[in-house]
């Protein structure tokens, strides 16, 4: 298991794949298909997490992330203690644009996900998995 | 992540992208992107076989890019994608509009 813990800004995400890299070492079983829709999926929520990480005092959220490769599946949980996703926030469709310049991250995950699941329970809780 | 930019010098220009395209570094592409509609080289063949990983916010300046190009009457064309970008092209659905080109040479036929 790897984790971290960093303030939800830009330089997280070069965290994240320092993470990833020593995920895959640990468990070198992982094979490339997956270890490809596990990092674009868990990169795209954590810049979600990113551009609309900030707390009730506008302050920058602090988010923790943590990564498993159990037997059966690859599992990451990301926590901060930014303020609740606006409703309608977590859109995961495509935009019906094609030329959209953005939108697409969360639609991106969950087409690499076989499970993204966002909880509310005083911070915010994105829960994703890929089967193995 | 690193662009190095090259001109033909009729109407064409290569931009070769190297490292991680994502939310951080790809407002530098719309940026070289722009530069080269600028200097008279909207015809645009990204190059991203060193590219290592993209994001949904790397897909989105190629779009922008790609908007850049055809309102000065250009184009820009992709080629050299590697297995992590064909697959967010694909989940995307974006291979529909952003035609992932097997080689440089092959992106600058008939562009």
């Amino acid at each position: 298991m790897q984790c971290f813990e960093a303030p939800a800004q830009p330089d997280c995400l070069d965290e994240l794949h320092a993470a990833l890299d020593r995920l895959w070492r640990e468990a070198p079983d992982v094979q490339e298909p997956a270890r490809m829709r596990f990092s674009t999926a868990v990169s795209e929520v954590l810049g979600n997490v990113v551009v609309h990480g900030r707390t009730g005092e506008g302050a920058i959220a602090t988010v923790r992330v943590s990564l498993k490769a159990e037997p059966g599946a690859l599992r990451a949980e990301l926590l901060d203690d930014g303020i609740a996703l606006a409703p309608g926030a977590a859109v995961t469709e495509l935009p019906e644009d094609d030329l959209a310049e953005s939108g697409r991250g969360l639609a991106l995950a969950r087409a690499a996900l076989d499970e993204l699941h966002y909880v509310r329970d005083g911070g915010n809780r994105w829960e994703l998995v890929i089967r193995r | 992540m690193q662009i190095m930019s090259e001109a033909l010098g009729d109407g064409r220009a290569v931009l070769r992208v190297e490292g991680r395209l994502n939310l951080v570094t790809a407002p530098e592409l719309r940026a070289a992107v722009q530069q080269a509609v600028e200097e008279d080289t909207a015809r645009v063949v990204v190059d991203l076989a060193g590219v290592t990983f993209i994001d949904s916010s790397g897909l989105g300046m190629v779009i922008a890019g790609l908007k850049h190009a055809r309102q000065a009457g250009g184009e820009l064309r992709i080629a050299a994608a590697g297995e992590q970008v064909r697959m967010v092209l694909e989940l995307t659905k974006l291979h529909r509009i952003l035609r992932p080109y097997e080689s440089v040479d092959e992106a600058l036929e008939g562009l």
